[in-house]
């Protein structure tokens, strides 16, 4: 895989890049509009790791629906959902919090050693993938079709109207 | 000449841990519902990167399985989220998390009426 660390590097500073001026953008049109691009990065990013499969499943789920009902939604708040801006206590606030998140993850990392690859030479093959997902993560692939089902009716559910509100 | 100082598992960790941490500090900082789902998918898919790697990492293709996985998982959060979020931009017109929910008068008001007294029934029965 070291071949492949421009590449990796270029995806990688998109990725992150648009990351960060999603979070600090003021207007929500322009978060969505990063996190769209953000998606695309980490696709590009998994297509250089070598798993093709999931650049494009990560194409065609994330930012083909999930960004995209972002920005419809975006679009059907009053105002564009403008929001009040935020104090630097708050800003302040947030990055101590990330801070104290990162320093123990970036603690274990540096101290990570890259494992012997016993099994490098393994396939990262669809075939491979597929033959993973329906073994041994059988369950929890088909359970996965229930959770969707749920959210569907949960949503539904959240949207409508209870009688109460309609009579006013 | 930049491949040999930097290895592609090292770059693929770092930008996984700045990811998290980006999008925890979003979560935090922003009012905005919206954004903080925004966020949200930002960490989720710092832990598919982290997925990805590690399943190099032992050179099992399990890594990818569960992040396409976590990958649907994230689908059902965005759409219930959202359906949350829209459901809160009808009560109130800002858009903002902190403000408190105005709740209709009577309903409420019957309610804690309610538990008060059940609560200071509660420590007679334990001294009974």
């Amino acid at each position: 895989m070291n071949d492949r660390v421009v590449p990796l590097l270029i995806t990688c500073g998109v990725a992150l890049l648009s990351g960060a001026g999603m979070v600090m953008a003021r207007r929500l049109v322009r978060c969505a509009c990063l996190l769209l691009v953000h998606s695309l990065a980490i696709a590009a990013t998994y297509w250089c790791m070598t798993a093709e499969f999931l650049a494009i499943a990560q194409v065609v789920v994330y930012t083909g629906a999930i960004v995209v009902l972002f920005l419809f939604v975006v679009l059907l708040l009053p105002e564009g959902g403008s929001e009040p801006r935020t104090t630097t206590g708050r800003t302040l606030l947030a990055l101590i919090g990330a801070g104290a998140l990162l320093v123990p993850l970036a603690a274990i990392a540096a101290g990570s050693t890259e494992p012997t690859r016993a099994g490098a030479t393994a396939d990262m093959s669809v075939a491979a993938v597929a033959r993973v997902l329906f073994g041994p993560l059988l369950v929890p692939f088909e359970l996965t079709a229930l959770l969707l089902l749920i959210a569907i009716v949960g949503a539904v559910t959240l949207w409508r109207r209870s009688p109460a509100q309609e009579r006013r | 000449m930049i491949a040999v100082v930097v290895s592609s598992t090292a770059v693929v960790l770092v930008t996984a841990i700045a990811l998290f941490g980006l999008g925890i500090a979003g979560l935090l900082s922003r009012r905005s519902p919206i954004a903080m789902l925004m966020s949200i998918e930002l960490m989720l898919n710092a832990g598919n990167l982290l997925f990805v790697l590690g399943g190099q990492w032992h050179g099992h293709a399990g890594g990818i399985a569960a992040a396409t996985l976590v990958l649907v998982l994230g689908a059902a959060e965005a759409v219930v989220g959202l359906a949350l979020a829209l459901a809160l931009f009808r009560s109130r017109p800002a858009a903002d998390v902190d403000t408190p929910l105005q709740t209709p008068a009577p309903a409420p008001s019957e309610s804690t009426a309610e538990a008060p007294t059940e609560a200071r029934r509660e420590p007679a029965e334990v001294n009974a």
